[in-house]
């Protein structure tokens, strides 16, 4: 597999692979995967249920389910080997330097502790600051993140807070210690429409605003289109395209890429065909010897059901993992 | 009117939380007609669950009337509303919540027509086959139990559910909010088959306007309990008169053109208040851009500002 090295890397996976245990088989959750995320930039993690995006980040930072076992890999933070680290190593990296942000902050949040203490236990948890420089910064970011009466809120409790405000707390937490990186997985989903607007626009705000790196989880083409700077594809646990967004706009070299991209539905659709990709995403309890898309692909050759297509550069930058890419590219379909 | 399915004229429903008043659904009027369908779109606590329920019957109505084929279904009973259930269906978000996680797929199925009385043992059994053959599932798919089957393929089990009795009217429920990008395609595509072949009409709710632009003939846009527009589809599109409306259709993602300048996703502040203390005159004016003095006075009338295009705000005309 070719190296994506960059002097500019933040975090970068090589070579992830990550198992579960059923009862009676194992699933290949995430098999070999490459990536890496820039200092500064958003990266998109793209895929539907069981392509393995939330488990390959949630690996990295230690948060693997217990029934699953990373199986090879490496993952390099600021240099060091995130997927070699004790817990311990990894709860002073993560809230620290990485900070996380999940769908559903009701779940995440405490609902017996008032929001502004959870902010600030962040902080001292992590030895950042005194007490009263945790409390200021606590005030300071609940009115950066578009929470009115900061004091007053301080002292509310979660259920006190709708879905919006309570995704904000959380990004609060997420930032408490000016963390290099955020991961955010599918922060927006559980929001209303208008909701989730204001969030995205928020996160852009900040990560801006901080220069910070985020990597977002999402299924939805149109957050990771509008949100990210390079768009990374997953599926059945393996990458199939990654490309700055730019080129995913314009040139998807992925068949699997393009159906996703025809499967938004945007408005003023009305009478016109949707395209179905058609069948249903698959659960590997072996490992791929051959392309997992194609039972789904209208492109499909004797060659896909045979060899697995390598993950190889078409553009500068450009990865894609599907033998007729440049008829893709070329014909469209 | 003879030709329409269901009435729904002037529909409200409250709710009593801990001695609070919830006011769900204000005063909500529509028509359906076969083989058509009503979109009902809205965010979290705008009523639009509440009025698909109200719809079916399966809350009762606090004031208005619902008509069923012309019949007053409003007063009716259960156990009068009961042979009326097979034409009147439902579709879930959740179609695990909503199927026994200890009955069999053809089980299920099946149980809906014993209820109705509908065909012998042996009949039946051909009709969960054939039912869920037309779903796009294989009839091995009855002897599965919900655990064994994925998002899509239980919706489509949902969906069998709800055709084996042969119902007119069908209210789906966010049935595609929960699925897969991939799969919500197959399942539109699914529904609006069925709905040409069987003459089904639809009540599709859902909080994405560009999935129920692309399935309905006319829209009602929900608020915090109150219709604030209502048009048929095209119209909506064409001319949406309602700001809470022109917010719903710049809050759907689109795209970027390839080259275009990045743009501000938000266009709209705040979130839907409290529908337990909803505020003064028209509900929408502490988030609207245009707001006046009098719409924090007076609540606005719907009024006609196209053919079948209804809106209830002070300044659109």
């Amino acid at each position: 597999m070719k190296r994506t090295q960059s002097s500019d890397a933040l975090l970068e996976v090589q070579n992830l692979a990550v198992e579960f245990r059923r009862s009676e088989d194992i699933v290949h959750a995430v098999n070999g995967i490459s990536f890496s995320v820039e200092r500064g930039k958003v990266l998109g993690i793209v895929g539907e249920s069981g392509s393995g995006k939330s488990v390959a980040m949630m690996s990295v930072i230690g948060l693997l389910r217990s029934n699953g076992t990373i199986k090879s890999g490496s993952a390099l933070f600021e240099g060091k080997d995130l997927l070699r680290m004790s817990q311990r190593q990894l709860r002073h990296i993560r809230g620290r330097q990485i900070g996380v942000i999940f769908q559903d902050p009701m779940t995440s949040l405490n609902p017996y502790m008032r929001v502004g203490d959870q902010i600030m236990e962040v902080m001292l948890e992590h030895h950042y600051g005194t007490t009263k420089q945790a409390f200021d910064r606590t005030i300071s970011l609940l009115t950066e993140l578009g929470i009115s009466e900061p004091r007053k809120r301080f002292r509310n409790y979660p259920h006190e807070f709708s879905g919006g405000m309570r995704q904000r707390i959380m990004i609060a937490m997420a930032m408490a210690c000016e963390p290099d990186l955020i991961i955010a997985d599918e922060p927006t989903t559980a929001l209303d429409a208008t909701v989730q607007m204001q969030i995205l626009d928020l996160l852009k705000r900040v990560q801006k605003q901080r220069n910070m790196s985020i990597v977002m989880i999402t299924h939805d083409f149109g957050v990771a289109t509008n949100f990210c700077h390079k768009i990374l594809v997953l599926y059945a646990g393996q990458v199939m395209e990654v490309a700055d967004t730019r080129t995913f706009i314009s040139n998807p070299a992925h068949p699997y890429t393009r159906g996703l991209r025809n499967s938004v539905i945007e408005l003023g659709q009305r009478g016109r065909k949707l395209e179905a990709i058609p069948g249903m995403t698959p659960t590997l309890t072996s490992p791929p010897t051959s392309c997992s898309f194609a039972d789904r692909c209208p492109l499909v050759s004797d060659q896909c059901r045979v060899e697995l297509p390598k993950l190889r550069e078409i553009g500068e930058g450009h990865l894609v993992s599907c033998h007729r890419a440049e008829e893709v590219i070329s014909h469209g379909y | 009117m003879a030709t329409e399915l269901l009435q729904v004229e002037d529909v409200s429903k409250r709710f009593r939380v801990r001695g609070r008043t919830l006011h769900a659904v204000e005063k909500v009027s529509f028509k359906l007609s076969p083989g058509k369908t009503l979109g009902l779109v809205g965010e979290s606590g705008s009523g639009k669950s509440t009025l698909g329920r109200l719809a079916l019957r399966l809350l009762g109505v606090d004031e208005g009337r619902v008509l069923f084929q012309g019949r007053d279904i409003t007063q009716l009973s259960n156990k009068q509303l009961r042979p009326l259930r097979k034409d009147m269906q439902m579709i879930f978000q959740d179609p695990q919540a909503s199927l026994n996680a200890r009955m069999t797929v053809g089980r299920a199925i099946e149980e809906g027509l014993i209820i109705h009385g509908i065909g012998s043992k042996s009949d039946r059994k051909e009709r969960v086959y054939r039912v869920l053959e037309r779903v796009g599932l294989p009839f091995e798919a009855s002897y599965a139990y919900p655990h064994e089957l994925s998002g899509g393929q239980l919706q489509r089990v949902g969906i069998a559910r709800a055709l084996a009795v042969g119902p007119k009217l069908v209210v789906c429920d966010e049935p595609v909010s929960a699925l897969d990008v991939s799969i919500q395609i197959q399942v539109i595509n699914l529904l609006q088959e069925l709905q040409q072949e069987l003459g089904l009409a639809y009540i599709f709710i859902a909080h994405n306007l560009a999935v129920v632009e692309y399935l309905s003939d006319e829209i009602a846009v929900l608020y915090l309990g109150n219709v604030v527009e209502q048009a048929p589809a095209e119209e909506l599109f064409k001319k949406p008169s309602h700001p809470y409306t022109q917010t719903l259709m710049k809050s759907v993602l689109k795209i970027p053109e390839p080259g275009s300048e990045e743009q501000s996703l938000s266009h709209i502040q705040g979130e839907i208040p409290s529908p337990f203390s909803p505020p003064s005159g028209c509900s929408f004016h502490p988030r609207c851009p245009f707001a006046e003095d009098i719409c924090k006075r007076k609540k606005p009338e719907p009024h006609m500002v196209g053919t079948g295009h209804l809106v209830a705000c002070h300044l659109a005309n």
